[in-house]
């Protein structure tokens, strides 16, 4: 080991200090709660708070047991997310294909429209479908989730599949093309395989989104679709006492599938974002 | 030559007619029913009633509208503040590098994956006034536990503290991508003349990242704008109207006192200052993209 000098010692030691503060904001919370969701019901709130105790299923068994209905939402929430990856993906593959491919005059108007749509606040539209949504039946169903939320995240995913169809050279499919293939075939044998990271990342932004949602589902929904975010709030909230044993567990059970979701693919998070924002 | 299925003009047409139809339906003709409603007198079970502007003109001459309005902004500033030091900061520090970079990564933006909710169980869980770690924390240089969602300041800051731990992974990774674009050939010819980190951080680095960051502040300022699920979840806009900001006006007007015009009015205000940040951001957005 290379000797150093105290100065850079210092430096270094500071940096590894910062970065531990970093962390332990981040990510000793999520931490926290998990390993709190361990511990018999009595000793969650022991004082001064302890890291670990005894540890136990007790919590887990608890949900099992009184609150099945968490994991109807927990389905419901599963149904929901993978029918918003999809219908998202299906319809913002499409339009990113032609923005990237094709250069007309008239696309520019759905370009801006995508755009500025974004930009309006979700909680907006709940005061006027609400009523409309009562009349034709589709409060409290799947689909009606699964097209709110597709229809906000659709945006964003066309524009970062676009950059990444961008990415790949026109002079591959052309050169398909002209050994046979269809537009489409192109399509699928050549531009989808090599814009996977663009899929990846789209459907990681509304897996993320779909599994976390809070407002739209707490407004339109009630018991058959609803979804796992709700019923954590209701026992979060719940005015005859607040079981905090089932709700840790609870919290855990929901936070760790995407938790480790993104630390597997991260990179494609990291990328959709720099997409969406830097270029 | 095989014959195409479509004539050539149509495919771009039917390429995007989906994700259109899609926006139209689901947003734009709500939005739109949204503003007739806000000149009607409208609750469920009965029909819409012309009143004019007499919504809107309840609306800016009531007390809490402007307490909301004022709340709203404190809000926001404080966390966009916060979110930008910390996830700003936490950037530099990965950009400074250390072994085992991409563990420390996921645990850093490990929030973002969190739900809104989740987010408030854990926060209530840490800021409990009797029992919580925060106050544990706090008692050791003596300081007297805080009654964390009993009065309007510090409920302020209870929710300000969990909205800004689950949206700062944002600003950070933005922020990194773009520190990591600089290119190399700067920094290195800076310390070729000469400069310290200080010099290299305020002449290179700050002037480089500048567009990115700008972009990812007006982001934030439109999301947080919005919020609803957090300061909901953790005191319904209370004690009083304390931290009620102005998602939550909204949905108690439609859904408490179930006055759908007057929420479609409140709907309307919010989407006219949303638009007015919005302007630069989607010019400059659809220069960057489409051209």
């Amino acid at each position: 080991m290379r000797i150093q000098s105290p100065n850079i010692l210092l430096k270094k030691f500071n940096f590894w200090l910062l970065l531990l503060l970093a962390l332990t904001w981040a990510f000793s919370p999520i931490f926290y709660i998990s390993l709190s969701s361990f511990k018999l019901p009595t000793n969650i709130w022991n004082y001064p708070p302890e890291i670990k105790g005894p540890f136990s299923f007790h919590n887990y068994r608890d949900v099992i047991e009184n609150w099945p209905v968490f994991f109807n939402n927990l389905k419901n929430s599963a149904i929901i997310t993978v029918g918003t990856a999809s219908l998202t993906l299906l319809l913002a593959v499409p339009a990113a294909y032609a923005f990237s491919r094709y250069r007309r005059k008239w696309l520019k108007l759905p370009a801006f429209f995508l755009i500025a749509v974004r930009l309006l606040p979700p909680i907006a539209i709940t005061i006027p479908v609400f009523p409309l949504l009562n009349r034709i039946g589709l409060i409290d169903k799947h689909i009606t989730l699964i097209l709110l939320y597709s229809a906000f995240e659709v945006s964003l995913c066309t524009w970062i599949m676009k950059t990444f169809i961008d990415d790949v050279p026109v002079a591959l499919e052309e050169a398909a093309m002209v050994d046979g293939c269809s537009r489409l075939q192109a399509f699928l044998r050549i531009v989808l395989p090599l814009s996977t990271p663009g899929l990846v990342a789209v459907a990681m932004f509304t897996t993320i989104f779909a599994w976390n949602e809070y407002l739209f589902a707490f407004v339109f929904t009630s018991s058959a679709s609803r979804t796992a975010p709700i019923t954590l709030a209701e026992f979060l909230g719940a005015i005859m006492g607040v079981a905090w044993g089932s709700l840790l567990a609870a919290a855990t059970i929901h936070l760790i599938p995407i938790v480790i979701l993104i630390w597997i693919l991260q990179r494609f998070l990291i990328k959709g974002m720099q997409v969406g924002a830097i270029k | 030559m095989k014959t195409a299925l479509l004539s050539k003009t149509q495919i771009p047409y039917l390429l995007i007619v989906p994700v259109v139809t899609l926006l139209f339906v689901v947003i734009v003709i709500p939005e739109i029913w949204a503003f007739f409603l806000s000149f009607t007198k409208y609750s469920p079970g009965f029909l819409p009633i012309y009143i004019g502007l007499v919504n809107y003109s309840k609306i800016l001459r009531d007390p809490v509208f402007l307490q909301v309005l004022i709340n709203n902004i404190i809000f926001l500033a404080s966390t966009i503040f916060f979110e930008f030091f910390i996830g700003f900061g936490t950037a530099l520090l990965l950009f400074h590098g250390f072994p085992l970079q991409r563990i420390w990564t996921s645990l850093l933006i490990a929030p973002y994956a969190i739900s809104p909710v989740v987010a408030c169980v854990i926060w209530k869980y840490l800021l409990d006034p009797s029992y919580g770690v925060v106050n544990y924390v706090l008692s050791m240089p003596g300081i007297q536990p805080v009654k964390w969602f009993g009065t309007t300041p510090s409920s302020f800051i209870a929710i300000i503290i969990t909205n800004v731990w689950i949206s700062s992974p944002f600003i950070q990774i933005i922020a990194y991508s773009a520190l990591i674009s600089i290119p190399q050939e700067i920094l290195e010819a800076s310390l070729v003349d000469g400069a310290n980190a200080w010099q290299r951080f305020r002449h290179i680095i700050i002037p480089l990242i500048t567009p990115a960051l700008l972009v990812a502040l007006i982001f934030r300022l439109i999301f947080a704008f919005r919020e609803f699920g957090i300061p909901w979840m953790l005191t319904q806009g209370g004690p009083g109207h304390g931290t009620e900001i102005l998602s939550i006006y909204l949905y108690k007007t439609g859904f408490r006192y179930f006055e759908f015009g007057s929420a479609s009015a409140v709907a309307w205000i919010m989407l006219v200052l949303t638009a007015l940040f919005s302007i630069s951001i989607v010019r400059k957005m659809y220069r960057t993209i489409f051209m």
